[in-house]
């Protein structure tokens, strides 16, 4: 039976992860709003200079308009993505599509990629994989294991991930590292990792030549059934 | 008028719209897309 110590740590961990990511999302909802409130901000000085008589491109205004609906579309995607992400509270355990977490915090973490300039780029050869485990601690353990590959990203600055079954469970694999050496060591606001770890039964190792990161988590409907077996 | 002004966002759109409205009232401008203002300074 885990401590209280333990499940402290891991509350907090969660809540800076949640914390971390709604963070970011605010600010691409902000991003969106700004865009939108320039452009209309120019589709008005066109008017008012057209009303002045001066002479204005009829395809300023069309390309202005197209831009406003992208951002939007833009805007609607990153708000599915943040629902998404916190109904994966809802559940402690359920059967995940691996692929389609993975391309969730993918896509909640293109902000911090770019910011590093780096880019997250799913693996073509990612396997459609499903694994029984807790939706929110397994977009926790990738989205940490982002911010490490972040910090360990080669000179191409693209983090190549991809996911695989193995006989416990999945591998998650973080490519186009340099220098990954073990232990993994997370940032100081992220020491809840080693306790969410074991609530999994999961862990982190990397390849012997440092450049990939694994995360390793075992699916729990197959522990489970090991164990009545 | 001889000022030109800078505009550095992470955002390309915003910044590029923005230098557009500020162009036409006959700012001059040049835009840098950066997430580190430390970084273009």
């Amino acid at each position: 039976m885990k401590a209280d110590a333990d499940w402290q740590a891991i509350a907090r961990e969660e809540l800076r992860f949640f914390g971390n990511v709604s963070a970011a999302i605010s600010h691409e909802i902000n991003n969106r709003i700004a865009v939108i409130n320039e452009k209309a901000g120019l589709l008005t000085d066109l008017s008012v200079m057209m009303a002045q008589g001066r002479e204005i491109d009829v395809t300023r205004f069309e390309v202005q308009s197209r831009k406003i609906v992208e951002q939007v579309q833009l805007a609607k995607q990153t708000v599915r993505n943040l629902n998404r992400f916190a109904h994966s509270v809802d559940v402690m355990r359920t059967r995940i599509e691996a692929a389609e977490v993975l391309e969730l915090v993918v896509a909640l973490y293109a902000r911090k990629a770019a910011a590093a300039e780096a880019v997250l780029s799913i693996s073509e050869s990612c396997e459609p994989v499903t694994i029984t485990s807790s939706p929110f601690f397994l977009e926790t353990l990738i989205g940490r294991a982002i911010d490490v590959a972040l910090s360990r990203v080669d000179d191409a600055r693209t983090v190549i991930i991809g996911v695989e079954a193995t006989r416990e469970g999945i591998t998650v694999q973080f490519r186009g590292l340099t220098g990954l050496t073990e232990p993994i060591e997370f940032p100081e606001e992220s020491q809840g990792v080693p306790a969410l770890l074991e609530c999994l039964g999961a862990r982190y190792r990397s390849e012997p030549d440092g450049t990939a990161l694994l995360l390793e988590i075992p699916d729990h409907e197959r522990m489970s059934h090991g164990r009545t077996a | 008028m001889t000022e030109k002004v800078l505009l550095v966002d992470d955002e390309e759109e915003f910044v590029e719209t923005l230098a557009e409205r500020m162009r036409s009232r006959l700012v001059r401008c040049s835009v840098t897309v950066s997430f580190c203002l430390s970084q273009v300074l």
